[in-house]
């Protein structure tokens, strides 16, 4: 654990009757690279603005910098870098200009200032283009561009608004990894917004996950992954199979789980913490289900016999609805299978895949 | 919707187009083209025959001895002069009320923002006549308040009252380029340690600039063409659309006013052209594109009060006018007798009725041909490709740069003469104002319709339908906002219009806006006042109906295109 940088306590917006953030908690240590994941519309991006200082968050709620609260400070006093959704540069300035704003206003003399421009720019790798319009940049080299303009000012903390989401699938992994570099590199305290999970995993130390302005889990992307606290986060996360189920019986190694009159076995965890008789939700990934037209040998924890009553073909994967005993509906993902399977099916899964939200 | 028991029609279509092509004089024209021709043979006639018309009456030598007196030099003078000042401070107010409404959080807003609609809704000369009741020589504040015989009759007078009567256009104009400049841009300036005016001065302000110049060429285009304003309040002080008039009204001077009129023409028409190929450039605010649904970093404090005040000035001066009217049309004589009457209502629903009744009817028709006009051009002069298309396109845009005094002249020169003979008729003076508002018209359809995309169309051809098929099922109905706006705009246009229908009325096609000038004329301001009070009522009233069944009332002005 390093220190912390940036804290956020109470932090509440309300616009009339509807919170954008509710009562947001959060500490984010220097250096590293928080990411704040949600759907539109879960206040993460209201808490970004309230950070940055667009925003002042409602009575109680204090955000503090390295130990001081920044709440009175305005925010072209915050130096608290912003890369905004759709970039935000002067489209009546070129390159230059748009990254040499914020140093001309900190006072330097223009030759610090050209140093400065070409550094970064060669830094964000798009040397050279300092002359350029913005209207005569493609999407990735705004996106750059825009990078380039936030960190010359050398901030304290850098905020990313949703950087990726203009630029098409391919760039977009391609600048996923190249903002990760240079996070690393400069050791910048970071925090990220995205509503994209796979951006969230492969590129945060912490992710936070939000909803309707709460936060529903703060982990690393393994325990986000496989550890969800609650349904929304499961579901946000690709968890498609929801169950009820009932613990029947508790052992050393395995509990017994009645799910409607289905049996299911899952592995007991040290700090499980259930008892007898309590009702769970079990959450099951599609691609930890295995799908044969053979019957397993015996010996499997789980196997279930269904039926297939609509599939998808999507290329690497095929995505398989499947029916048991008209009782539950599974979704099934398939990497091996040669062709399209039909009609009756088993599916088996390992004891340890099972997850498990519980209700109190 | 296109049924299988269509058979017969298409057959009915199929020899209307045969004989139509049989009829044709190049013999082979198709309906499209047909249409195209008409378009243009009514162009040529209600706009290019009249222009030149002005242009060539008189000769050379009389330009030469026209442009040599004092009197021509001088109203030269003072329009340029008075386009200047009162073109800079309209854009001034106009650009610190939209800044104030889009950037702050004032109170009232709403009611700020339909106040300062109002002036495009009057008769030219109102705010010139309450100024009048205010100012002049039996001035409320002049006369009885201070006891002095001071008045603002001349160019100091005209400066203010067209600084709030052209306001409200570089108001609509700024506003529409600030709403569209992406607030995260000032955000990012803040960001950067920007603070309030130096983000105002490099962010705001330089791209707000497009919409600036814009505002300050139609004002100025405005300004220039005034003729209502000055005719009431500049006195003495000669303007070119006032001279013009006096030329013809006074000394029957046909040669010297059209003279007048054709230098009054090259101003106005090459702000019109630099407003056109202004506006073909790009502009900085298109760029960004993607809009992010921000709020506006909103100016706080001292600042904002100080906006607010200003606005409120404003304002408070826009009701005034509109109060001292209605008080005016109650009392018996201004500034000499100050009881209630209902005297001037009399009058004006006695023996002036006549002129409100044939202002309402020419304003009806002028206001529907020009939106079925506009709507007819949009389809077939900007929406297909033939040769020519680029002159047409031209003519029915040209009467936007057309003062209406020019065009007044121009059309009682036109069709003063057999086979064209309208003068005298209502028709001349509903065929000018029509001509007047087709630009409107036609700016708003046409840019809805560059919003169409042309699948929609090729999709209605490539199940079978024509192109006049195409026009009524698709067009039409997709265009229906625009063309109601356009006719709700030339209507209110047309009724307040006093700049053409001065030389067009007869004896029994009279205009309420005539009426009102030659009452003033002859000092009687209570049933002048009786009757503007009533264009204004007509025009509210319209407006209301608009939000009644539209839902979009004073948004006609925005999207009018103006």
């Amino acid at each position: 654990m390093g220190e912390i940088h940036l804290k956020l306590i109470h932090l509440t917006k309300k616009y009339g009757k509807f919170f954008a953030v509710k009562n947001m908690n959060l500490e984010v240590e220097k250096g590293s690279f928080t990411t704040i994941l949600g759907p539109s519309g879960c206040g993460k991006t209201t808490t970004l603005r309230m950070i940055a200082g667009f925003i002042n968050p409602d009575d109680r709620g204090e955000i503090y910098l390295g130990g001081k609260i920044l709440n009175d400070v305005p925010p072209h006093k915050r130096n608290i870098g912003m890369v905004f959704q759709s970039y935000a540069l002067f489209p009546h300035m070129n390159v230059f200009n748009n990254i040499a704003y914020g140093l001309r206003l900190r006072k330097l003399s223009i030759d610090t200032i050209k140093e400065k421009v070409k550094r970064v720019l060669k830094f964000v790798g798009m040397e050279g283009i300092e002359s350029k319009m913005i209207s005569q940049l493609s999407g990735g080299q705004q996106q750059r561009v825009a990078l380039g303009r936030t960190i010359a000012l050398e901030p304290e903390v850098l905020l990313m608004d949703e950087p990726l989401s203009n630029l098409d699938a391919k760039l977009r992994i391609n600048v996923r990894n190249e903002i990760k570099q240079i996070q690393k590199n400069l050791n910048i305290t970071t925090i990220y917004v995205t509503h994209d999970q796979d951006e969230a995993l492969s590129m945060s130390d912490k992710i936070v996950v939000m909803n309707s302005g709460e936060i529903q889990q703060i982990g690393n992307s393994w325990e986000i992954y496989n550890k969800p606290k609650n349904k929304f986060v499961a579901d946000f996360i690709g968890m498609k199979n929801f169950i009820d189920a009932n613990v029947k019986n508790l052992q050393q190694n395995e509990i017994i789980l009645d799910a409607k009159g289905l049996r299911l076995i899952m592995q007991n965890g040290e700090n499980y913490n259930l008892s007898g008789g309590e009702n769970i939700l079990v959450c099951l990934r599609p691609e930890d289900i295995k799908i044969t037209k053979v019957e397993p040998s015996m010996g499997m924890d789980n196997v279930l016999k269904g039926n297939i009553y609509q599939s998808s073909y999507l290329g690497r994967i095929i995505r398989y609805w499947v029916n048991i005993q008209n009782r539950q509906e599974f979704i099934v993902e398939d990497y091996a299978s040669q062709h399209l399977l039909k009609g009756e099916v088993y599916l088996t899964f390992d004891k340890s895949k099972i997850q498990f939200i519980q209700y109190k | 919707m296109m049924s299988i028991n269509n058979d017969g029609m298409k057959k009915c279509r199929h020899y209307l187009i045969k004989s139509i092509k049989f009829n044709s004089i190049l013999g082979k024209i198709d309906l499209v083209h047909l249409i195209i021709i008409i378009l243009g043979i009514i162009l040529f006639i209600f706009v290019v025959f009249p222009v030149l018309k002005v242009f060539s009456y008189p000769s050379i030598e009389d330009y030469i001895y026209i442009l040599s007196k004092s009197r021509s030099l001088r109203a030269i003078k003072n329009s340029l002069f008075i386009t200047l000042i009162s073109t800079s401070t309209a854009t001034f107010i106009g650009f610190i009320y939209a800044y104030t409404m889009r950037y702050t959080n004032v109170p009232g807003k709403k009611f700020f923002k339909f106040i300062s609609l109002l002036p495009l809704l009057s008769p030219p000369f109102v705010v010139a006549l309450a100024w009048i009741l205010l100012f002049g020589r039996r001035g409320l504040i002049t006369y009885e308040l201070f006891k002095t015989h001071w008045s603002i009759f001349g160019w100091k007078g005209l400066w203010l009252v067209q600084s709030i009567a052209f306001f409200p256009y570089s108001y609509l104009i700024i506003d529409g380029v600030l709403k569209e400049i992406d607030p995260s841009l000032e955000y990012a300036a803040e960001n950067a340690g920007a603070n309030g005016f130096y983000v105002f001065r490099t962010i705001t302000l330089p791209l707000a600039l497009p919409g600036i110049l814009n505002a300050i060429i139609l004002v100025g285009i405005y300004v220039l063409a005034d003729f209502g304003n000055p005719i009431v309040i500049a006195g003495s002080w000669p303007v070119l659309p006032t001279e013009i008039f006096g030329r013809i009204s006074g000394y029957y001077d046909l040669v010297g006013a059209t003279g007048l009129a054709a230098v009054l023409l090259i101003p106005t028409f090459g702000l019109f052209m630099l407003n056109r190929t202004m506006l073909g450039g790009k502009s900085f605010v298109t760029i960004t594109g993607k809009g992010t649904g921000l709020e506006k970093p909103l100016i706080t404090g001292t600042v904002k009060w100080i906006l607010f005040g200003f606005c409120l000035f404003i304002i408070l001066i826009i009701i005034s006018v509109y109060g001292i009217l209605l008080i005016g049309s109650f009392t018996t004589t201004w500034g000499i007798d100050w009881s209630f009457s209902l005297n001037h209502w009399y009058i004006l629903f006695g023996t002036k009725s006549r002129s409100l009744y044939n202002s309402i009817i020419y304003a009806l028709f002028a206001g529907g041909g020009a939106a079925v006009f506009s709507l007819f051009a949009t389809y077939f002069i900007y929406g297909k490709v033939f040769i020519g298309k680029k002159i047409l396109d031209f003519l029915v845009i040209l009467p936007a740069a057309i003062p209406g005094i020019f065009l007044g002249v121009g059309f009682l020169l036109a069709f003063n003469n057999p086979p064209l003979l309208l003068t005298g008729t209502s028709l001349i003076i509903i065929f000018g104002l029509m001509v007047w508002n087709i630009p409107l018209g036609y700016q708003a359809c046409t840019a809805n319709f560059e919003q169409i995309t042309s699948e929609i169309e090729e999709g209605a051809i490539n199940l079978g339908a024509n192109s006049l098929q195409v026009f009524k099922d698709i067009i039409f109905p997709l265009l229906k906002s625009p063309f109601l706006a356009g006719f709700i705009m030339g209507f209110l246009r047309s009724i307040t219009n006093l700049s053409i229908v001065i030389f067009l009325i007869s004896p029994g096609n009279n205009t309420a806006t005539a009426e009102m000038l030659s009452l003033i004329q002859y000092a009687e301001l209570g049933p002048a006042i009786a009757i503007c009070i009533a264009l204004f009522g007509i025009a509210l009233l319209v407006i209301g109906i608009t939000q009644l069944f539209l839902g979009t009332g004073m948004a006609v002005f925005t999207k009018g295109g103006l």
